[in-house]
């Protein structure tokens, strides 16, 4: 039996490319395998539609990109993390935890007298 | 970032976009492929599961890239780059309508640039819309101003603020080597504030200065301060002779100052003229700012109801005369309104033709892509797709055109410059300005839909299957009636062009037969002008001093003076009254102003003027006390009893007091008429008297020379500069060339014109053209048949040629029509020449036609050639 696996929700892909580049300048395909590896294959990208998302992370000033090439001396654009994106990490890493803490504590509610 | 970047990229960077894209995407699918053959995959395999896991590369390679770009701009550009690679196909239709389109908006924004500069754009004064002319009349005849009556009027005048007077003269500057002539400007009241004259240096009139009292001030125009004194400021502050009087210059005019225009000195008229007791003596222009809140019209009413004052206040003088305020821009475009106008339609014209041209050229593309175009429809594209296509192309060709044209304009400006009559108003701002290029923009535009509207309005009735299944072969009606209404179009606009062409042509036609009634072959003229305020007994020595030595020049023949040159146009008029006048058909009324001119006793044996009866008073005589004029035959013929006219007496009493000694002229002869000015009229009644009876300071010489007449300027000036060193000569030119002065206008104007009807004739030529040409190959499988059933190929060559002159006639029939209300409108600038003229209507109508019949020619020569077994075994 296939291991369960879940896609990445729409919005948080963001939060995972924010956090994925906070340590190290990256390219898009490093992020998608950085992000199922970390996620110990959990997590799964739709590979093709990081891009849009990078793009338009990008364009909103969160990161940069620059050409450079790989340790196989290939051409690839590397995505690294600006002093925006800095912050805005910060900021949706708090969310989410608010987020999964309020999920967490629904989950939990046993009603009394059950 | 954003907006500006998104432009940036969607402009500028679609390429470079698009490749780093597909390569950024191309290496991620390689690294997942690689990664999948280091985790055991098949080669084969690992690519296929590299791609699927992507996802679907084209969709997210548009999402990526919408990030970046403007998304209806980007469709744009796109769609406008298919437009372009479509045209690219079709380099010669590009080349044809490129070129016609930049020639003709080119044209059309060179005749723009000077309708704006000379009708559009306001006067460069402060308040140029509330300048106005005050305008006296007495018997309809416009007058000059007095200065008697001008102060009566800053008197009495409310409505009317800044009321001055002005007129120009020329004076001679004497200060180093040669003297020199010079325009100057002589002002009364407050000109300066009311022309917004601001100073670049030094100062402006003093009110004392202003009345012409103390020492005569001057100020230096801009531009002669700049030719002259390079700009010197040290000029302020010097005196200079002008015109033997000295002058301070007190001040340099500032850049600005532009009206009146041509004017190097700017002084207050003398004391002298501003006290001006008497109320005779009209000479110069009243003009004034409408007080705020004072409309033309209640201004109007003003000036009529004060007009009205004077003349009981006067009766002696002002009794008749009536008053009108008229806004100075009208004045001063008036006469060059309706031929810039006429040369703008003209010039327009010939735009549209152009256009309509590249309108049937792509209708007929348009139609030769039917096949392609039903493809599209069928594959989803729309109508609108392929409109918006048509609309990018011919947008394309616009945009070419109009750019082109700008260069055209640019290059044909200074040629038109040269060509127009100097005499235009404010020709000088004359240029290539922002307000000429966004009119080119917008004749672009218009030409663009214009050209446009063809195609598009056979892509709006594409049938969608049909043409599939046809083969794309046969023609639709519409296609057919839609170049031929083109041609139609056309055909009725050259028409309105050549009958326009025509009525020019004619009028310089006309012009030429006038009867100027001299014979200036032999005859060199000389201009000459002396200050308004020269002593009159040195005026008429000098000129009976001048008359002496000019006869002593050897070559010289005859030597005569007057007033005014044949045809120069003006006179010094005044009522006159006959003695008898029973006697005689008739009397002139005693409100009429007759014609007077100034001569010496010689000048009609000098341009050979035939007396036909009695003869000329002799001047010696006049300065002993005789009395004697000679009138010309429409004089005579009017006022005077047959065969009876020597002997008659005149005079210009018309109201003696009893008792009072009247002073009376008696007619010794009768000269053939000599045309005052060029006009398609009879010559009008005119009284000659000898110079020496006026004062007149202004001189025309006539020189009866042997040989070439210009070949004896030099002598002539010579003889001039012994009678008086410090004299210039204005002008010295054959009289044949000083005759043909007052034509020079029109013939421009009928240059420029027939130059564009020539080139509407050709266009329209290749309108025709084209569309039979078409047509034929449309129907080489029609006419082939035809053929082969047995019809002789003159029979098709008719049929052909038949067709082209049905489309023909029916564009000749509107374009009449349309020649019937446009003369109208220019009837004015004809001369001698009715505008229903039928000899330019036939002729135009003729030209076209012969012009058709050779545009069909061709096709129908074509179509009677084709072999009908080749077409119909291609079936």
């Amino acid at each position: 039996m296939a291991k369960a696996r879940a896609d990445v929700l729409q919005g948080t892909l963001t939060l995972l490319v924010l956090q994925t580049l906070a340590h190290e300048r990256l390219h898009g395909y490093g992020i998608t395998t950085h992000i199922q590896r970390t996620s110990r294959d959990l997590l799964r990208v739709e590979e093709g539609s990081l891009y849009p998302v990078l793009h338009r992370m990008e364009e909103d000033g969160l990161i940069r990109s620059e050409w450079g090439t790989t340790d196989t001396n290939r051409r690839a654009r590397f995505y690294s993390l600006t002093a925006v994106g800095r912050k805005q990490l910060a900021a949706e890493q708090a969310s989410w935890q608010r987020l999964t803490t309020g999920v967490a504590h629904v989950l939990r509610f046993a009603p009394q007298g059950a | 970032m954003s907006l500006f970047s998104r432009l940036r990229d969607t402009l500028f960077r679609r390429d470079r976009l698009a490749r780093e894209l597909a390569e950024e995407m191309a290496f991620h699918r390689d690294m997942r492929a690689r990664d999948n053959v280091a985790a055991g995959m098949p080669a084969e395999d690992a690519a296929a599961d590299a791609a699927r896991r992507f996802g679907h590369g084209g969709r997210l390679h548009e999402a990526a890239r919408d990030v970046h770009v403007i998304a209806w701009l980007d469709a744009l550009v796109r769609e406008a780059g298919q437009a372009w690679r479509g045209l690219a196909r079709r380099p010669g239709l590009v080349i044809t309508a490129v070129l016609s389109l930049a020639i003709g908006i080119g044209a059309t924004s060179a005749i723009f640039s000077v309708v704006d500069a000379v009708l559009l754009r306001p006067l460069p004064l402060p308040d140029a819309d509330a300048t106005v002319l005050l305008r006296e009349f007495r018997g309809g005849g416009a007058m000059g101003g007095n200065a008697a009556r001008f102060r009566d009027w800053q008197q009495d005048l409310r409505g009317v603020e800044d009321l001055s007077g002005w007129y120009g003269e020329s004076v001679t500057l004497q200060d180093q080597g040669q003297p020199k002539r010079f325009a100057m400007l002589r002002t009364f009241g407050p000109a300066l504030r009311l022309l917004g004259a601001g100073v670049a240096a030094g100062r402006t009139f003093s009110d004392e200065e202003e009345r012409g009292a103390g020492a005569p001030v001057v100020l230096m125009s801009h531009g002669l301060w700049q030719r002259r004194y390079g700009g010197d400021a040290a000029v302020v502050g010097r005196t200079l002779t002008l015109g033997g009087t000295s002058y301070t210059v007190i001040g340099v005019l500032a850049r600005e100052f532009g009206y009146p225009e041509g004017q190097d000195f700017v002084s207050p008229a003398p004391a002298g003229f501003q006290e001006g007791g008497r109320r005779g003596g009209n000479y110069f222009t009243m003009a004034g700012r409408l007080a705020a809140g004072t409309s033309l019209a209640a201004a109007g009413q003003e000036v009529a109801a004060i007009a009205r004052r004077f003349g009981e206040r006067y009766p002696d003088t002002d009794a008749g005369i009536t008053a009108t305020v008229t806004p100075l821009q009208e004045v001063e475009t008036a006469e060059a309104r309706t031929p810039l106008l006429a040369l703008l339609a003209a010039v327009g014209l010939v735009l549209v033709i152009a256009c309509v041209n590249i309108a049937g050229l792509l209708l007929t593309r348009a139609a030769e892509r039917r096949h392609e175009a039903a493809i599209r429809v069928a594959l989803g594209a729309g109508r609108a797709s392929l409109l918006r296509l048509y609309l990018l192309e011919s947008g394309w060709l616009a945009l070419l055109g109009g750019m082109g044209g700008l260069l055209v304009a640019w290059l044909g400006l200074p040629l038109l410059r040269r060509l127009l009559p100097p005499e235009l108003p404010q020709l000088g701002r004359v240029a290539l300005d922002w307000r000429v290029a966004l009119f080119a923009l917008a004749v672009s535009v218009g030409a663009g839909l214009l050209v446009a509207l063809a195609p598009a309005w056979l892509a709006a009735r594409q049938p969608s299957f049909g043409a599939l299944r046809d083969g794309g072969r046969t023609v639709t009606g519409s296609r057919r009636v839609g170049q031929r209404l083109l041609v139609v179009v056309q055909v009725a606009l050259s028409m309105m062009l050549l009958v326009g062409a025509g009525l020019f042509a004619r009028s310089l036609w006309a012009m030429r037969q006038v009867p100027v009634g001299v014979q200036p072959e032999q005859v060199l003229a000389v201009r000459l002008q002396f200050p308004w305020d020269t002593d009159q007994r040195q005026l008429h020595a000098f000129y009976r001093r001048a008359l002496a030595e000019l006869r002593e020049v050897p070559g010289v023949q005859a030597a005569g003076l007057a007033d005014r040159l044949p045809l120069d146009g003006g006179s010094q008029s005044r009522p006159l009254r006959l003695e008898n006048p029973a006697a005689g058909p008739g009397a002139p009324r005693r409100d009429e102003s007759i014609s007077l001119r100034a001569v010496s006793e010689d000048y009609f044996a000098t341009v050979s003027a035939p007396l036909r009866a009695g003869r000329a008073w002799r001047d010696d005589q006049v300065v002993a006390g005789y009395h004697e004029v000679v009138v010309n035959e429409a004089f005579a013929r009017q006022y005077l009893p047959a065969g009876g006219a020597l002997g008659a007496r005149l005079t210009f009493d018309v109201e003696p007091k009893p008792g009072e000694f009247v002073q009376y002229f008696e007619v010794v002869g009768v000269v053939a008429d000599i045309r005052p000015e060029l006009s398609p009229a009879p010559a009008p009644p005119e009284v000659y008297l000898s110079y020496l009876h006026t004062y007149w300071p202004l001189a025309s010489f006539a020189l009866r020379v042997h040989g070439e007449p210009a070949a004896m300027a030099a002598a002539v000036r010579e003889a001039f500069r012994r009678v008086d060193p410090g004299l210039v000569v204005d002008r010295v030119a054959p009289l044949t060339s000083e005759l043909a002065r007052p034509g020079a206008a029109s013939r421009v104007r009928t240059g420029l014109i027939g130059a564009f009807a020539l080139a509407a004739l050709c266009l329209a030529a290749l309108g025709l053209y084209g569309v039979l040409a078409s047509d034929v190959a449309q129907r080489r499988q029609e006419i082939g048949v035809r053929l082969a059933l047995g019809a002789d190929p003159g029979q098709v060559r008719r049929m052909v040629v038949g067709r082209g002159l049905r489309v023909t006639l029916a564009g000749l029939a509107v374009g009449t029509l349309g020649a019937l209300v446009l003369g109208r409108v220019v009837a004015s600038l004809l001369f001698g020449v009715r505008a229903t003229d039928l000899a330019a209507f036939a002729g135009a109508g003729l030209t076209l036609l012969a012009v058709a019949v050779l545009a069909s020619y061709l096709p129908a020569r074509r179509a009677a050639g084709v072999e009908p077994a080749v077409v119909l075994r291609r079936e």
